[in-house]
C-alpha cells in the first residue's frame, strides 16, 4: 500500500525533508506497522540550545496537516 | 583532526538522497543485510541511495568521508549495538566516541540509526550539541531486522511523498 500511495503522490519537485513532514511520517509509520506485539515506533531528536543541546520530539506535538508540508 | 581541513558543504550542496553504512555479525552478513535490502526497495522507488558495507573503525572513518563527498543529505546506519556503544562487526564503539567521529560529518545532514536501543540521551548528546545536524532518528529499543527494513523503507518513501493532490 505504501507504494502504491508512493506512485500516486510522489512530487519530484519535492527534495527535502520537513520537521512537520517527518512527524507526520512517523505518525504514518507507527500506526500502520503498530500491533500483534510489534513496536513501530522511531524516536526523533532535534538539536536546541537549551542545556543538553537537544530535545526529542513528540510527533504528536502539532498535527501538521500533510497538505501544508513543504 | 583531519575532518576539520575539509571545506564542509553548504546546505545547497547536499541532496535527496541516502547513504546507507551498514556492519553486521558474521553470522548475520550471508542473509540479512537490512540495508541492502533498504537499498534495493528505495532503488525501486527511484530514490538515489548509496550503500557501503563496513566492519571496522577504520572502515568507518573512511566512509564518512565518502559520505560527505556523496553530498547525500541522510546519513542511515543500519548495524548492531545496546544502550551504550554501536557494534560493527569486529569494533564496538562507545557513544562518545562515535559522537566525535560522525559530527564533523552532519553539517546539515539528518542521521538514521537503525540498531537496536541506541537512540537514546547518550547518542543524542554525543551527536547533536554544536554538530549541526538537523536531526536524530531511530529505535530506543530491540527492533528486529525484518521490522526495521519495512519501517524505514516506509518512512522514507513518505517524507519524499506528498499529498498536495488529494
Amino acid at each position: 500500500m505504501v507504494f502504491l500511495y508512493h506512485l500516486m503522490f510522489r512530487d519530484p519537485e519535492i527534495k527535502v525533508m520537513k520537521s512537520g513532514k517527518i512527524r507526520w511520517a512517523l505518525r504514518r509509520v507507527r500506526d500502520a506497522f503498530a500491533g500483534d506485539g510489534m513496536r513501530s515506533d522511531f524516536t526523533y531528536a532535534k538539536p536546541t540550545k537549551n542545556k543538553n543541546g537537544y530535545r526529542w520530539v513528540d510527533i504528536e506535538e502539532r498535527e501538521t496537516d500533510p497538505s501544508d508540508i513543504d | 583532526m583531519e575532518a576539520a581541513k575539509r571545506k564542509f558543504r553548504s546546505k545547497s550542496s547536499t541532496r535527496f538522497s541516502l547513504y546507507i553504512v551498514e556492519s553486521l555479525d558474521f553470522d548475520d552478513e550471508p542473509r540479512r543485510r537490512e540495508g541492502r535490502i533498504l537499498r534495493d526497495i528505495l532503488r525501486l522507488a527511484d530514490h538515489k541511495v548509496h550503500y557501503m558495507y563496513i566492519r571496522t573503525r577504520k572502515e568507518l572513518e573512511e566512509v564518512l568521508y565518502q559520505f560527505q563527498d556523496s553530498g547525500s543529505r541522510y546519513l542511515h546506519l543500519s548495524s548492531h549495538g545496546n544502550r551504550a556503544n554501536i557494534g560493527l562487526t569486529l569494533d564496538r564503539i562507545p557513544f562518545s566516541e562515535f559522537g566525535k567521529m560522525v559530527r564533523p560529518f552532519l553539517k546539515e545532514c539528518r542521521l538514521f540509526v537503525s540498531a537496536c536501543e541506541v537512540v537514546n540521551d547518550g547518542l543524542a548528546a554525543a551527536v547533536l550539541p554544536s554538530s549541526k545536524c538537523h536531526s536524530l532518528i531511530g529505535p530506543n529499543y530491540k527492533i528486529n531486522m525484518d521490522d526495521a527494513v519495512l519501517m524505514w523503507s516506509s518512512f522514507t518513501i513518505l517524507c519524499s511523498a506528498i499529498l498536495k493532490s488529494r
